[in-house]
């Protein structure tokens, strides 16, 4: 009987709580708002029932496997679209590749072929509450900052840091809650998620991924730092993420971010750690790595980006499992649409008991909306 | 040098910076559905509004920015000093929301008199035009630092 009134009270707490976020807000509105015009009225943009954009890729690459360093072309498009509706929003990635081992997550859409693969990246649907507590389901990228913002739009660099795809698995099927809530200059961030995982997995000496399901819960917040104005950008953010993979063989990861941008200044900056396959709390080995890219506006539309890049795959056979990389580049967006990069990359294999190798990447990235 | 005199020299550079982006120029006004509770809002908040980084007034009305098409003047203007960045920043900035979050950026406004039009008609409202060109039909909302 106590138990029945228990989840009686429970229940009733839960639907006033629900009837409190459903209820109307109250309305300010003393003055009767005009009619409203039509839209056409307003602006010359053509409405369009969906949000479309996308955009075409071409990179001429250098291949960081750890036993081989040759270079490759990879022209890749990717697709999204998007609809909001009222506090409900649905958006989807699709992306075709004719470099499939380098893309780790998505759901292929057509029979995988070595030099082409066609998935669906990501697709969730969202649902807004309030600014600073919204749900969000479906195919979702792990958050860390390169996964999120990782489109060579937008992108000064030609190639991902040797961390992304590399430590975090990439994405997840299931549920998010995320917000923002800002103060003045300042604010927070968080997501907090959990669903089965595309985990990454890799033999030690070349790059070959395997994807395999785990269910993972993790979090991440991120702290938006006032600094009276002096920065424009000033976000640090700590990520802690738990996987249990098929195996029931826990992982622990986490990782530290930050953002800071100045004027023409930016540095971003991520590390990384993985403990893996842990036993009685003890692992069998880590995976860590680290990025540092400060960048300079040189003009509007030129930009000068210099990374460091160090990547340990497993600390078993550290020797023959780290790489590190320095990249120097130029991004030129002669309109914003459009992205022209080049970078000189030197690459340090096995901590430098093999002898540096250099390479030269190349980009272009054109990218389109409709309307 | 000592470690007071550096700090000094610190708070030097940081309330000279503040005092530089604290101006703003009267060529323009952000103009508000004339219900909205609000008089005056610091540059960051109307910023999130603008970049749609809060999408509902406190109230719960849903923010409804309107942009001027980049071939109005004042339109750089209150690009650099009310967002803080360049144009292509911003291009940049919504490429990334479209791609990240689904995210598009405001609709862009026939003219000065359409974004009027625009705030007159939505609770929601938010517009900026030339100082010139306020009238009755809206509010204006001041920028504090």
């Amino acid at each position: 009987m106590k138990k029945y009134l228990q989840i009686k009270m429970f229940s009733l707490c839960l639907a006033a709580a629900t009837a409190g976020l459903a209820q109307a807000p109250a309305s300010s509105e003393s003055v009767q708002p005009q009619e409203v015009p039509p839209i056409q009225e307003i602006s010359p943009n053509r409405s369009f029932p969906l949000d479309v954009a996308g955009y075409v890729d071409f990179r001429y690459l250098n291949d960081d496997a750890f036993q081989q360093h040759n270079f490759f072309r990879q022209y890749s498009a990717s697709l999204f679209l998007s609809k909001t509706i009222g506090r409900w929003r649905f958006h989807s990635e699709f992306n075709a590749d004719t470099a499939p081992e380098l893309d780790s997550d998505g759901i292929h859409l057509i029979r995988p072929r070595p030099s082409l693969s066609v998935k669906l990246d990501s697709a969730f649907l969202n649902y807004n509450i309030r600014d600073w507590l919204q749900v969000q389901t479906g195919l979702l990228f792990i958050p860390t900052y390169w996964r999120t913002h990782r489109y060579q739009s937008t992108t000064l660099t030609v190639d991902e840091p040797m961390i992304d795809q590399n430590i975090f698995p990439t994405a997840l099927k299931g549920g998010a809650l995320y917000g923002d809530k800002y103060w003045g200059e300042g604010g927070v961030s968080y997501m907090l998620y959990g669903g089965v995982d595309q985990q990454s997995d890799f033999r030690e000496t070349t790059q070959t991924v395997v994807t395999e399901g785990a269910h993972v819960i993790g979090g991440k917040f991120a702290v938006h730092l006032p600094s009276r104005e002096f920065f424009s950008t000033f976000d640090v953010a700590f990520h802690r993420l738990h996987q249990v993979d098929r195996g029931g063989k826990p992982d622990e990861m986490y990782g530290v971010e930050l953002q800071l941008r100045k004027s023409r200044f930016e540095v971003l900056g991520e590390f990384d750690h993985a403990s893996l396959d842990l036993v009685n709390g003890v692992r069998s080995h880590i995976r860590q790595g680290y990025y540092v890219q400060p960048s300079y506006r040189i003009t509007p539309k030129l930009f000068a980006v210099v990374r460091y890049d160090r990547l340990n795959r497993n600390s078993f056979y550290a020797d023959q499992n780290s790489l590190a990389r320095q990249s120097a580049g130029l991004t030129y967006r002669p309109i914003p649409s459009v992205s022209l990069k080049i970078e000189a990359d030197r690459y340090e294999p096995q901590a430098g008991r093999l002898p540096a190798y250099y390479g030269v990447t190349a980009g272009a990235v054109w990218f389109f909306h409709l309307p | 040098m000592t470690r007071r005199q550096y700090i000094r020299l610190a708070i030097g550079v940081l309330c000279a910076s503040r005092k530089a982006l604290g101006k703003f120029t009267d060529e323009f006004a952000v103009i508000v559905h004339p219900s909205n509770r609000f008089d005056t809002l610091s540059r960051s908040k109307v910023s999130y509004l603008f970049l749609r980084k809060v999408s509902r007034w406190p109230w719960g009305a849903e923010v409804a920015p309107l942009d001027l098409a980049q071939s109005e003047p004042i339109r750089r203007l209150f690009v650099q000093q009310v967002l803080g960045i360049s144009e292509e920043q911003l291009a940049a900035y919504w490429i990334d929301q479209r791609a990240t979050r689904g995210v598009s950026p405001p609709l862009q406004g026939r003219d000065v008199e359409a974004a009027k039009l625009w705030v007159a008609a939505r609770p929601g409202g938010i517009a900026y035009v030339p100082s010139s060109a306020l009238d009755a039909t809206v509010k204006i909302l001041r920028i504090g630092s």
